[in-house]
Order: C-alpha cells, then sequence, then structure tokens
C-alpha cells in the first residue's frame, strides 16, 4: 500500500533527483499512453520494466502493486474477446470471439503495466515528500500541494480506523449492507465517522493556525542537480522520442 | 502593578452551542516562569479552557491577557503554545521532521535556525531517531512526545500542555518530568497524573464544573482529601505519610 | 467506476487534462487557505470511506460518494476528489495516472452539478429536511449515472474497440445509482438532524472543539 516503502534503496534510479527524474519519466508515461503500434509496444515495455530492474525494487514489491492492473487485464480479456467486433475466430449462434480482441487485449495489458512500472520507479524511488517538493519546484499551486500533503496523513489515520471498526462489528457477526437494518446501523457509524472526520478537521485547523499556517506549505529544499541526473534525463527523453519516432514509422 | 503576571484570566465564560457554562466567570493570574497545573474530573473544563487562552475559541464573556496583549480568537501567537489532547490533531505532516519545522519555518525563520531548533527539540524528547518517520507509524507514547517536540520547536513564553503524559512509559513520563523541570518558560499542566504535577508544578488550580474550586500550593491543595473526594480527585499517595513504600523511596 | 491506463487515446487523454485543470483553477479560485484542513481531512474520510465493499446480493459493490461530497465541500470537492483520484492510483492502482484528468472530469462534473442543483433546493425547503434529503439522494444517485453515461461517451470517442465493454460496464451502475442515492438519502437525514451546518459550511466558521 506505500508506494515510497523501498525508497531508501540505493540504485542509479533511487540516487537520481526528483526533479529530473519528475522531468523524464513524467513524458515516458504519456509516450506509453501514446503508442499503437507493435513495435513502439514492445519498446515501451522494454524500456519501462528496463527502469524496475535497474532501481532493484524487490520484484515481490512490485508484483503486488501490478496486481490491481493485472487483474483488470484478466477480466478485460474475454469481454473484449466478445464485444470487439472484427475478424470472427468462432461463431456460436449470436455470440462470436474475435480476434481483434485479443490483439486489442494485448495492447491494453502492455501500455497499463508500462504505465504502472514507470510510476513506481517515479514515486517508488523516492520519500513521498521528496516526490511532492519537486512537484512543487514545478509550481504546481501551493494550494494543491498542501491538499496533497495533508491528505495523504489523513487517509492513514481513516484507514486504521475503518479497519478497527471494520473488525469490530465483523466479531460482533455483523456485515455491512445486509437488509434494511444492515443498511441503517451502515449509515449510522458513517455519519458518526463524518461528524467525527469535521470536528476533527476544525481541530487540525486549529492546530496549524496555533503554528502560523497561512495557507502556503513551507519546506526545506535540499535539491542539488549533479551531471549524472542531468545526462539520466537527457537519455530518457531521448528514449522517449525514439518509441515516439518507431510508432509513427 | 500587572506587569508581573503573564497571564492574566477576568471573569471568563464560555458555552458550546450544545452546552452551556462549560466555564464560568474564571480567573487567574498567573506570573512568568511559574508552572500551574490544573486538575478536575473529566468534563470539567480544562481543555476548553486552554482552547479558549491560547485564542482557538473565543469566549462569551471576559478577557484574557498574556504578556500584556489581549489574546484574540484566530490570530496566530508564536508566543502562546497547545500540546493538544489528542497527538493525531498536531502531527498533520507526512514525517516528523515536516511537522516539527512546520511552526519555526512558519515564523520566517533562516533555514539553518530552523533545522538546529528542529534538531534540538527532537533530540531533547528523545525522538532523534524518529525524524523521517510517519506519524501514522509512531506508537501512541511517541506520538506524544512528537507532538511535544512541535510545541518546544516554536520556542514560545507560554505554553498550555494538555495531558503530556498519557500513553507515556515511566522511563519516558520521567524524561518529560525531567524537561519540564528545566524548563524556564511559563507553563500550565493540565493531568490526571497527580503524582506528575507534584513533581512539576508550584501551584495548582482545581476546576470542577466550570468554576474554579480552589487554588493554592500544590502539596497542600492535594493532601486535602476531602476537597479531592468530593471532586472525584484522589490524594496522591506519595503524599501520605503512612505509605511505606513512598516513605522508604525518599 | 475510472477508466484505466491504457484504455484511451492521446487525444482523449490531453483533452482531459486540460478539462480538469479548467475544472482545478475554478475551484482553486474559490477556495481559501482556511478550507484546506477541512477539504483534505474530509477528502482522507471520502476516500478511505470508498474503499469499503458492500455486500448487495452476491456481488459487492463500493460507493463513490461524489454526491455527497459535493453537498457538503461545495465547488472545492474537485480539489478533494482529484487528490482522491491520485492516491487511488498510487496506493491502490484503482485508476489511473494518465487518464488522471479524464476521471477527475468524469466525477467532478457531476459534484459540481450535485452542488449547483441542490443549493437553490436548500433555499427553498429550509424547514424541509425530509424533502433536502430526498432531492439529495436522488442527486447522488443521478450522479453516478452522469458519471457513467460521461465514461460512455469518453470511451465511444476514443475508439471503437472499446465501446461494447463500455456498455457493460455502465449497465453495472444502475444498482450502484440506487445504493448511492438511498445511503446519501439516510446520510443527509441525519445530518440535517444533527449537524446541519456541515453541509454548507464554506468558511471556517466559529472553531469547535473538544477533548
Ligand atoms: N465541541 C464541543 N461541543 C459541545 N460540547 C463540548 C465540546 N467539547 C467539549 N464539550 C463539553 O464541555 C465540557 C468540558 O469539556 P472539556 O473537554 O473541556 O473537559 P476536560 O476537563 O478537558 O475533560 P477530560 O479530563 O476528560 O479531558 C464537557 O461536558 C464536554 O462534554
Ligand atoms: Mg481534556
Amino acid at each position: 500500500m506505500e508506494l515510497d516503502q523501498y525508497a531508501r534503496l540505493r540504485s542509479p534510479i533511487h540516487t537520481w533527483d526528483a526533479r529530473w527524474k519528475l522531468i523524464a519519466i513524467v513524458p515516458l508515461i504519456f509516450v506509453c499512453a501514446a503508442v499503437k503500434h507493435a513495435p513502439g509496444l514492445l519498446c515501451a515495455a522494454l524500456v519501462s520494466s528496463t527502469m524496475v530492474i535497474i532501481s532493484g525494487l524487490p520484484i515481490r514489491h512490485v508484483l503486488k502493486i501490478l496486481k490491481g492492473p493485472f487483474y483488470f487485464i484478466i477480466i478485460m480479456t474475454p469481454v473484449l474477446m466478445l464485444t470487439s467486433g472484427g475478424e470472427r475466430l468462432i461463431s456460436w449462434k449470436v455470440v462470436s470471439v474475435y480476434r481483434s480482441g485479443l490483439y486489442i487485449a494485448a495492447r491494453l495489458a502492455i501500455k497499463a503495466l508500462s504505465i504502472m512500472l514507470l510510476f513506481i520507479c517515479l514515486f517508488g524511488t523516492a520519500r513521498f515528500q521528496e516526490s511532492m517538493k519537486a512537484m512543487e519546484f514545478f509550481k504546481l499551486p501551493p494550494i494543491l500541494l498542501s491538499l496533497l500533503f495533508f491528505t495523504y496523513r489523513y487517509i492513514f489515520l481513516y484507514l486504521e480506523e475503518f479497519g478497527k471498526l471494520l473488525t469490530a462489528a465483523r466479531l460482533r457477526g455483523y456485515t455491512l449492507l445486509r437488509g434494511l437494518k444492515g443498511l441503517k446501523s451502515t449509515v449510522s457509524i458513517l455519519v458518526t465517522l463524518l461528524i467525527r472526520s469535521y470536528e476533527q478537521s476544525e481541530r487540525v485547523y486549529a492546530a496549524m493556525r496555533l503554528r502560523g499556517y497561512t495557507g502556503a506549505f513551507p519546506t526545506l529544499c535540499h535539491f542539488k542537480t549533479q551531471a549524472s541526473d542531468v545526462l539520466k534525463t537527457s537519455l530518457l527523453l531521448s528514449l522517449s522520442v525514439l518509441i515516439v519516432y518507431m510508432d509513427v514509422l | 502593578m500587572k506587569e508581573n503576571f503573564i497571564l492574566t484570566l477576568e471573569n471568563l465564560s464560555f458555552s458550546y452551542p450544545d452546552k452551556s457554562d462549560v466555564l464560568k466567570e474564571v480567573c487567574f493570574r498567573i506570573s512568568s516562569s511559574e508552572h500551574v497545573g490544573l486538575v478536575g474530573p473529566n468534563g470539567s473544563g480544562k481543555t476548553t479552557l486552554f482552547l479558549l487562552l491560547c485564542g482557538i475559541l473565543t469566549p462569551q464573556s471576559g478577557r484574557i491577557t498574556a504578556m500584556g496583549k489581549r489574546v484574540a480568537a484566530g490570530r496566530f501567537n508564536p508566543n502562546i503554545a497547545y500540546l493538544f489532547q489528542s497527538p493525531e490533531d498536531q502531527l498533520f505532516s507526512t514525517t516528523l521532521f515536516d511537522d516539527v519545522t512546520f511552526g519555526p519555518l512558519n515564523m520566517a525563520l533562516p533555514q539553518e535556525e530552523v533545522e538546529l531548533r528542529a534538531a534540538r527539540s527532537l533530540e531533547q524528547v528523545g525522538c532523534s531517531s524518529l525524524s523521517e518517520r510517519a506519524p501514522h507509524h509512531l506508537s501512541g507514547g511517541e506520538k506524544r512526545l512528537a507532538a511535544f517536540a512541535t510545541v518546544l520547536s516554536m520556542m514560545p513564553d507560554i505554553i498550555l500542555l494538555d495531558e503530556p503524559t498519557s500513553n507515556l512509559d515511566s522511563l519516558n513520563r520521567r524524561n518529560v518530568i525531567n524537561i519540564i523541570r528545566q524548563m524556564k518558560q511559563t507553563l500550565m499542566i493540565c493531568s490526571h497524573d497527580l503524582e506528575f504535577l507534584l513533581e512539576t508544578c508550584q501551584r495548582v488550580i482545581l476546576i470542577d464544573r466550570g468554576r474554579i474550586i480552589r487554588e493554592g500550593p500544590i502539596v497542600e491543595l492535594l493532601s486535602d482529601e476531602r476537597l479531592m473526594k468530593s471532586h472525584n480527585l484522589e490524594k496522591p499517595h506519595s503524599l501520605t505519610p503512612h505509605n511505606r513504600l513512598s516513605h522508604d523511596h525518599r | 467506476m475510472h477508466i484505466s491506463d491504457g484504455v484511451l487515446d492521446i487525444k482523449i487523454i490531453a483533452g482531459g487534462f486540460t478539462a480538469a485543470a479548467g475544472l482545478t483553477a475554478l475551484a482553486l479560485k474559490k477556495v481559501k487557505s482556511d478550507d484546506i484542513p477541512r477539504l483534505a481531512v474530509m477528502g482522507a474520510f471520502f476516500f478511505v470511506s470508498s474503499l469499503i465493499h458492500f455486500k448487495v446480493g452476491i456481488t459487492s459493490i463500493h460507493l463513490t460518494f461524489i454526491g455527497l461530497m459535493g453537498i457538503i465541500l461545495g465547488i472545492p470537492s474537485i480539489l478533494a476528489i482529484l487528490t482522491g483520484l491520485f492516491f487511488q492510483a498510487v496506493m491502490f492502482q484503482h485508476g489511473g495516472i494518465s487518464t488522471l484528468g479524464v476521471n477527475t472530469v468524469i466525477f467532478g462534473l457531476p459534484a459540481l452539478l450535485v452542488y449547483g442543483a441542490f443549493l437553490p433546493l436548500a433555499k427553498r425547503w429550509k424547514g424541509r429536511p425530509f424533502c433536502l434529503s430526498l432531492a439529495g439522494g436522488i442527486l447522488a444517485g443521478l450522479t453516478i449515472l452522469t458519471a457513467a453515461g460521461l465514461i460512455l461517451v469518453i470511451i465511444r470517442f476514443s475508439g471503437d474497440e472499446f465501446t461494447g465493454i463500455a456498455f457493460v460496464f455502465s449497465a453495472a451502475h444502475g444498482i450502484l445509482a440506487l445504493v448511492e442515492g438511498v445511503i446519501t438519502f439516510f446520510i443527509l437525514r441525519r445530518l440535517l438532524k444533527i449537524k446541519p451546518e456541515m453541509l454548507y459550511a464554506y468558511k471556517a466558521g466559529t472553531l469547535e472543539s473538544s477533548g
């Protein structure tokens, strides 16, 4: 669940200045989203998986993150094969299986997985706040950044609280939303938590005000560009251009 | 002259929209560098009083003066710091370091000064090793200490501590006692840990149902068994002369 | 309920980000720094509650709370939705990164519509919490249908190959809309009774706190 769990490892990707990493990987993500044909797709897959291998992130961690997109693809493939249209493989009454569905599914899989892999390289190899500070450097509105920071922190609080609550409810042999009675108690639990979170947000606001909060999110910045950062970024950017070129060809 | 008093309350009354008379006609004065305890049963209005003192809530009547200036609600006053009863409200950043530097950075201090203060306050509470950790991964006691560090890094003149020892093990409790005893600032501490107050405060204020019942030197007030009993409190064991255990330890 | 990575054409992706940037700019104009803690804490709350799976018959669904967010947070709910979607992609790999813009539009637009529709109703039915909650519930149900409709249109524009699948998935949204509407109705009824100020609190009013 926590993407930056392995941010402390050391690899060429980890030591890459977060700002330069952002400049390199974000365009590449869009290139991966844009490619259409086999050569470009294969290149994109190659580049993204090589990046993950270089980053040295534990394979199990990566696979765990990929599980989501993977399930999505598994579900999509048969549906696509039944609905995509085009050349028929098998036909039975009104149902037919299309060959192009398979091709589309493969394309979808490669695109989704490469994007995810690049994403892991981007956010999984630096502490979350470092990535955020890099974004701050690119003039993202400060309000949006503060929002990202604080939301991140409170997501964990509520994950824990909901976890406890659901366990407690389950221990009492109760499943959420079974029948009308279940609905009622679900609603009352949600309302209680909702009000509590609202009141907590007021206290958090007070705590921030007491420490001088005025809207900006002040952070200490320690970025330093090195020659290797520039080198890595230009290498990756040229690869992006290459992939686009191959795809257009 | 008023100059001796760093914090004065005059006829302070407060009601929540759905609960009236949470505080009624509260008056007291606190001199500079004094350490004052605040005791009272659950729901007696201690936290509410602190929220008023640091300007989070606005009193319906009465006035609060801190360091010669009237406390206005909603205005940032770097001279008054408040340790919240729940550290979850106070640790809102993604790492402890960010949290400790939040206040000093907002005070527009130079970067070196900010880092120095952060390092020092973390060291003081013994949390230096936790500086890069996320607040949501800390234990209850660690959260409490971390929140304390965020208060210390502001270097305020007046500090309000709401239950500073809850969730702490005996070693960290002792550590907090030592920190507080060394502090030259003006302190108000609200706590149910009366032994802790005995070691850290000179004076204590007893509050119940929003009114000040009594104030006075801490040992004298806390040894009054009848007074304590009538306000759901218990006389601390260390004040009972027959208690051999604590006697031997002296 | 989201559009995932790899599905959309790059033109749609770019269009999505442009539209999302517009919506975000609108919300940023409306938001004050005082609103940030509330947006963050409530946004986190909604994010986590949208992860809970409810058992309905043999399947399980999870609610979006888009309508409720629109009603409680107002126009700034766009920002909470944007951050929520971002973290959903980052932490749980729901939705996608390249489709973040499109998804923000898909959910943000209905939230805005609900807010816009609810505001005049709230003025008119001030003393009638039942009618107001009912309207809120219906609006919340409609958000799901609107979002599903938007998904359908966007996928249709993106290319032919996913049209079939999009129809299959939108059909499933009928039941979600119903459940979302009912739950929102009950939540609003309660909130209007216990803490109505929560619904229109655009500004941080008098701060309240409990121990
Ligand atoms: N936000 C609020 N809205 C309404 N009533 C409140 C609120 N916060 C506190 N109260 C009520 O005001 C009274 C005083 O509460 P307060 O939190 O100040 O007590 P306390 O002395 O700090 O108690 P404890 O020792 O349990 O922390 C209580 O009766 C409480 O129920
Ligand atoms: Mg209290």
